[in-house]
């Protein structure tokens, strides 16, 4: 008789300490839930900040300043900079040229 | 009874035992669940106050949307700053302690923050006596409460004593619980203070909009201001306040429990709603243009001598704004006009001349001040008046491609017909006579144009009905607001039809007797700058940039054939070249890449006295040789991109004397500049190149 009632409060204790466990994991998850979500908060705010600071920082009066005098021709128009860099005959052959050293990926068909 | 039955009743006892142990045990449970649930479910009022102590509840700030230019670069957006705010009454004895720690933190030095605290405190004294002891006099000073604090012993109070300074003798004022201390910091600055854990010191955050497009685009970007009683913030001018419904955010809200060292244990379902921030908006301007739009007119302005100057570009494809200049200058030795002002007496009301008077001789007049006032421009570029949109000029003879285009279009105008003009001197039909600046001794119609002639344009006026010409007129649009959304815009001045006279069909026609908006010029101007269907058709001007096929969505509605508007586009052609070869003679700048179309004006500037204010007798409408000078152009000439409209306000004096002040001389220098470096950054080929474009553009760099 001794044993059972032993055994029915281990029993009953087990379960509530499998429970109280459970319970401490659910609110540990949930801890770092709020405290993710509390966290995001603060980084969008940084990130705003962040925006704002780099906003200043990039406007063509300031990129002008930071490309000095010397640098300044990057500025100029696109039309005049449209050289062309490689020829569409040097494009094929090199192409042709770096097919073989490339691995074939899986499910990638040529 | 033998022990072999008393074993069995041993036995018995024991499980009765054991039996009513089990169930009183399973009864403990059963009350110990019955009380768990009552105190989850329905908690009592003591339980109850402690659980709800332990959620946090926090507002979710919502970010207002940001103002893009129209290649996506900020204009403006927001961030959060944060404030420290000292509650006196919660420091208790650590004040000292306290102030200390957070100065160091803010870096402030530790006397000036402790005067403000230590100040407010004192003042907490004397106000806590006043509202502990309502009925009673002003008992105690701020010597008393300063011997108190300074623990020089109890109260002397003396009566008829009264409080400090920044005491209210009603006595009514609550306790000073909020007291912002120091500047705005920053996130890291905030977080080191919130790491100090000080009692009495809390962070409030809000908003702040930073205006990176900087003062070039401040115009027409506007400000903000915080809503009625909030931290939110609201348009309250320029596109700001244009774009305010769509920029506005949501702010949200959460809670969250909290454990014993205040952080958060979870959220509750339905607790946690994330805020929505403001939808960010594309204004039509381009940050690279405005600056070289910028830059050329405080150029011109500067070379011009000029009190300031205007300058409007638009994309006539779609009436998208993609600058607005608005520069003022000042102007030494410029004096105040010398109006007379309404002075209301016991005897009634007589105007006094209060800054001088006129000289009678308009040779003896100095240069006055035509700018007019603008204090709200030297506190910020945002808060001036636009005077792109609010502000009128008369535009003199860049209006006459309008009238030209209206008699064309009435098919009074002959292709073959010579205009007559040996004497270069006409007098109109309300008696007034008109020369020409540019002695041509006849003229075809495309050379009325080209050569602005007034004689020309007066006689042009004479064939139009007063109906026709004042029909034509408002069809471009003058008299009525742009829509463009800016706040305070002006719909200008035309003459209305009932009072229009001879007068009127003339000097309309030649540019007067009208108030434009230099936004108004530039999107009449537009109707000459669109190709195929859309050629005399008027752009609905945007601040916004467009979306899909915004060169149709842009039509208001048709105001010329397209074959007249194109007519009057290829007449223009003269005056810029025209423009060219001044430019080339007089001035040190690179042969023109792009082929442009355009009309000069000049035009006194009008001397209107303002409210309770009256002209001296001797005055004339106008100032005596102070001008408006402008230029309105497109380029390039077969498919234009780009209209551009310069004004330059009052050319100084120097101009003036060798005759070098009109729109063509000042304003249309700025315009070809602009043009150049304009359509050069938009990635438009030259069309007036050999191939030598690089060089050249390497040379303006």
């Amino acid at each position: 008789m001794f044993a059972k009632l032993v055994a029915l409060i281990l029993g009953f204790g087990a379960c509530g300490g499998g429970l109280l466990a459970m319970r401490q994991s659910r609110l540990q998850a949930a801890h770092e839930l709020a405290e993710a979500r509390l966290r995001v908060e603060r980084h969008e705010l940084r990130v705003r900040e962040l925006r704002a600071q780099i906003a200043e920082r990039i406007t063509p009066e300031r990129v002008l300043e930071i490309l000095g005098a010397d640098n300044a021709a990057l500025m100029r128009p696109g039309w005049t900079r449209r050289v062309e860099l490689v020829s569409p005959e040097w494009i094929g052959e090199t192409h042709e040229a770096v097919q073989p050293a490339l691995p074939a990926s899986p499910g990638v068909t040529p | 009874m033998s022990p072999t039955d008393a074993r069995p009743d041993a036995a018995r006892r024991a499980d009765r035992v054991a039996r009513l142990l089990s169930v009183g045990v399973c009864l403990v449970l059963l009350v110990l669940l019955a009380r768990i649930a009552q105190l989850k479910g329905a908690p009592g009022e003591a339980l109850d106050a402690s659980i709800n102590s332990r959620i946090s509840r926090q507002g979710l700030d919502g970010a207002r949307g940001e103002l893009l230019d129209r290649r996506g670069r900020v204009l403006s957006t927001t961030r959060f700053g944060y404030r420290v705010i000292v509650d006196p009454e919660a420091s208790g004895d650590r004040a000292d302690e306290m102030i200390v720690r957070l100065s160091g933190a803010l870096g402030m030095a530790p006397g000036e923050l402790g005067a403000r605290v230590m100040g407010a405190i004192i003042e907490n004294d004397m106000r806590r006596e006043r509202l502990e002891k309502p009925g009673k006099a002003a008992a105690v000073s701020l010597a008393d409460s300063l011997r108190r604090r300074l623990g020089m012993g109890d109260l002397s109070r003396a009566a008829g004593e009264s409080y400090g300074d920044g005491a209210d003798a009603s006595g009514a004022k609550p306790l000073i619980r909020y007291l912002p201390v120091g500047e705005e910091l920053t996130l890291e600055q905030s977080e080191r203070v919130r790491g100090l854990g000080l009692p009495g010191v809390w962070l409030e955050r809000r908003p702040v909009r930073e205006y990176a497009g900087g003062d070039a685009v401040a115009p027409i970007v506007g400000k903000v201001g915080l809503a009625d009683r909030t931290l939110d913030q609201t348009g309250l001018l320029g596109a700001e306040l244009a774009m305010n419904a769509p920029l506005r955010e949501r702010d949200g809200r959460a809670a969250y429990m909290r454990d014993a060292w205040g952080r958060a244990l979870w959220i509750e379902q339905g607790a946690w709603e994330a805020a929505d921030a403001g939808e960010s908006v594309r204004l039509s301007v381009d940050l690279e243009l405005q600056r070289i739009a910028t830059q050329e007119l405080r150029r011109g302005v500067e070379a011009a001598d000029a009190a300031g100057g205007r300058l409007i570009m638009l994309d006539p494809r779609t009436g998208e704004v993609l600058a607005m200049v608005d520069a003022l200058r000042e102007i030494e030795g410029a004096v105040p006009f010398p109006w007379l002002e309404k002075q209301v007496t016991v005897d009634g009301q007589r105007w006094v001349a209060t800054k001088g008077e006129l000289p009678a001789d308009p040779r003896d007049r100095p240069r006055y001040d035509v700018g007019g006032t603008d204090p709200g421009r030297a506190v910020h570029p945002a808060l001036g008046r636009n005077r792109c949109v609010e502000d009128l000029y008369e535009p003199g003879s860049t209006f006459k491609p309008f009238v030209w285009s209206v008699a064309m279009e009435k098919g009074l105008l002959g292709d073959d017909e010579v205009i007559d003009n040996k004497a270069n001197y006409y007098v109109t039909q309300c008696g007034r006579s008109v020369e020409d600046v540019t002695h041509r001794a006849s003229l075809t119609w495309d050379d009325v144009l080209k050569y602005s002639s007034n004689v020309g344009m007066a006689k042009l006026s004479e064939r139009l009905s007063f109906e026709q010409l004042h029909e034509g007129v408002v069809r471009f649009g003058f008299g009525a607001r742009t829509g463009l959304g800016l706040p305070g815009e002006s719909a200008g001045i035309v003459t209305p039809e009932k009072r229009w006279s001879k007068y009127s069909q003339t000097y309309v026609a030649i540019g007067h007797e009208i108030g434009v908006t230099p936004i108004q010029m530039a999107r009449a101007f537009s109707c000459f700058a669109r190709n195929d269907e859309l050629g005399g058709t008027m752009p609905r001007v945007a601040l916004v940039a467009g979306e899909g096929d915004a060169a149709k969505a842009g039509v208001i509605e048709r105001v010329l054939q397209p074959e007249v508007a194109l007519r009057a586009r290829f007449a223009m052609v003269g005056v810029a070249e025209r423009l060219d070869e001044k430019i080339a003679q007089l001035l040190d700048d690179a042969p023109p890449l792009y082929s442009m179309f355009g009309k000069s004006g000049t035009a006194q500037i009008p001397c209107v006295p303002g409210p309770d204010q009256r002209r001296p007798r001797g005055s004339s409408g106008y100032f005596q040789n102070q001008y408006n000078s402008s230029f309105i152009g497109g380029a390039p000439l077969e498919t234009p991109r780009i209209v551009v409209l310069c004004v330059i306000d009052d050319p100084g004096p120097g101009r003036i004397r060798i005759r070098q002040h009109y729109g063509s001389y000042v304003a249309g220098p700025v315009v070809r500049r602009v043009v150049e470096r304009s359509l050069a950054y938009m990635g438009v080929e030259p069309d007036m190149t050999d191939g030598a474009g690089d060089d050249a553009v390497a040379s303006r760099d």
